[in-house]
């Protein structure tokens, strides 16, 4: 009795529907089976988190390294924001990561509706050419970037990172975009036009909302990615700030690095609340 | 038919065909001067030359490719080819890694629901909202003889001396690479599970399959397509990766961007550059040809 309470506790654990009659073996099987899921599951999450938890712990104590531990400060906070080069690299960043992603939004959802919503030649080929940008490693959009720019003559630095970021960013926007709206219950535009809405009250009222958790997921993911890019900014950014290009300069002549975790601290808060709002908490995979 | 609803039609059809311009226009504009013209003008410029003001002169040579394949002490001895060998076996191994830990945490998340589900996943990716170059940075000090996971396992009775797989080389890269892609790895591997019809399953248990024969003959199979993705997506972008062994192979070797980067950086070699480039662009179109071949795009969302 208390075995089979178990078993099924153990079920509901891993979400399977009991199984009546089968033997105990496979009971045993399936129980050491779902805990030995979890346990791996577990230890995956303590590795992922094993850089995040040392820039946070880090982040508010004395030294820069764990060991020997001398106290708890918010000195580095205050290193942070005393850092002028470092804010300011910082603010630049943030603003060709806003403009690259506003770009790519801009660009990119009336795309996801046109791959989604049209039948026309070559769209297989633009839906699989939406992903490049994604998968081609950063330094060959980089190089190739940096080529092009030099010999059509446009001088490196925001105007060229922003070009290189807002295409980087169009899968994060398309993509999601695409997949919500294949999903989507097209009778629900469909009883809009019929209730008298006309073409954009359709779009305005009923598709956009139900569409833009997806967008503004899309948006936060274009902006961080952007935001944290090094390689491509690195090539077209010329003599740009960049918030990147810093911390390398820091990494490299260790020098201000215990600025660092701070900034990094912030960042994961403030774009896990951003995602967190976006997503309304709702199944953020769906979005991803 | 008459010839004034032929008339209509035709204007419906070009009012289409506009508007589906407008909304596809600027996107496929994007695509192709910002990623289709530059990676074609990048493999153009590996067959010219450079001159002394580093400008590109328009004469065919293969001289770039020379100077890579060819070193001094013979054919394909150059650092050039040992830095792509050894970047494809570290691609390799991240890529087989994220598989081995993607696979059972997108299982499982396929058999969650509701709290949990959400709890789980958002533990999965809320480490990677961290910027990259302060993860490295993080890793920097976690490996090392002095690093901190070294530090921890000798005050423990177990190791009396620092582990080499926590030594800054191959092992830390891969470490940190595995940790840097293994999202992709578990958003492709868990959309193409979770399409999988639980009752396939449960029917091949009540014909007497083990697990093991459910796993090989079930779930495998019809997870092969996000699988492939999944490596595509791991591997391409692991072999051209910079910051990582910059910062963690601690110049014991070099990757292939890397070299690269010091090529065009330093020596202002863009024709070389572009030549080497191209071990990264036809992977890339490799890539491209297998995802194509494989997935739909509404899958990966």
């Amino acid at each position: 009795m208390a075995d089979s309470e178990k078993h099924s506790r153990l079920s509901r654990l891993v979400g399977e529907p009991g199984l009546v009659g089968t033997v105990s073996v496979d009971r045993v099987v399936s129980a050491v089976a779902s805990y030995g899921m979890w346990a791996l599951t577990l230890g995956i999450i303590a590795f992922l988190w094993l850089p995040l938890s040392q820039i946070v712990v880090l982040s508010f104590t004395e030294n820069s390294v764990l060991f020997p531990f001398e106290g708890v400060t918010l000195g580095n906070y205050v290193s942070l924001f005393t850092n002028e080069g470092l804010l300011a690299a910082a603010r630049q960043s943030a603003f060709v990561a806003t403009v690259s992603a506003g770009v790519a939004t801009l660009i990119g959802v009336p795309l996801g509706f046109a791959i989604a919503r049209h039948s026309f030649r070559g769209r297989s080929l633009l839906r699989g050419l939406v992903i490049l940008p994604l998968l081609m490693p950063g330094i060959i959009m980089g190089i190739s970037l940096l080529i092009l720019f030099r010999v059509v003559g446009l001088p490196a630095g925001f105007f060229g990172t922003v070009l290189a970021h807002s295409v980087y960013g169009l899968p994060f926007i398309v993509l999601p975009v695409v997949a919500r709206l294949a999903v989507f219950d097209r009778n629900l535009e469909e009883g809009a036009r019929d209730l008298g809405a006309n073409g954009r009250g359709v779009l305005k009222d009923v598709t956009l909302p139900i569409i833009s958790p997806a967008i503004a997921a899309g948006f936060v993911f274009a902006w961080l990615r952007s935001f944290e890019d090094f390689i491509r900014v690195f090539f077209v950014g010329g003599t740009m700030d960049a918030l990147t290009k810093e911390m390398y300069g820091m990494v490299v002549y260790s020098q201000g690095t215990e600025a660092m975790d701070p900034m990094a601290t912030i960042i994961v808060l403030v774009v896990s609340a951003a995602l967190a709002v976006a997503i309304n908490f709702r199944d953020i995979l769906e979005y991803v | 038919m008459s010839a004034i609803h032929r008339l209509g039609d035709a204007f419906e059809r070009r009012g289409k065909r506009a508007k589906l311009a407008l909304m596809a226009g600027p996107g496929v504009g994007w695509l192709l001067t910002l990623i289709l013209v530059p990676m074609a003008f990048l493999v153009t410029v590996s067959f010219a030359e450079i001159d002394s003001s580093y400008d590109v002169v328009w004469s065919f040579s293969a001289s770039n490719y020379g100077e890579l394949f060819v070193g001094e002490s013979g054919l394909f001895q150059t650092p050039f080819i040992d830095s792509f060998l050894l970047s494809l076996r570290i691609a390799g191994a991240t890529t087989f890694l994220t598989v081995v830990l993607a696979y059972p945490v997108a299982y499982l998340l396929t058999r969650l629901s509701g709290r949990r589900f959400k709890l789980v996943l958002f533990a999965v990716l809320v480490p990677f909202f961290t910027i990259f170059i302060v993860r490295i940075y993080s890793w920097l000090s976690l490996f090392g003889s002095q690093g901190l996971l070294n530090s921890a396992l000798l005050s423990t009775p177990l190791v009396s001396e620092p582990l080499g797989i926590f030594e800054y080389g191959i092992a830390a890269v891969i470490i940190s690479l595995t940790h840097a892609f293994f999202p992709y790895m578990l958003l492709t591997l868990y959309s193409s599970l979770e399409g999988i019809d639980y009752g396939v399953i449960e029917a091949s248990r009540d014909l007497g399959a083990s697990r093991l024969e459910i796993a090989k003959d079930v779930v495998i199979p019809l997870s092969a397509q996000g699988l492939i993705t999944g490596c595509v997506f791991v591997f391409v972008p692991a072999l051209g990766t910079f910051i990582t062994p910059q910062f963690l192979a601690r110049g014991k070797f070099t990757m292939i961007a890397e070299v690269l980067t010091a090529r065009i950086n330093e020596l202002y070699a863009i024709n070389y550059g572009a030549a080497g480039s191209l071990f990264l662009i036809i992977p890339t179109v490799i890539a491209f040809a297998i995802v194509m071949r494989t997935t739909s795009l509404e899958a990966m969302g």
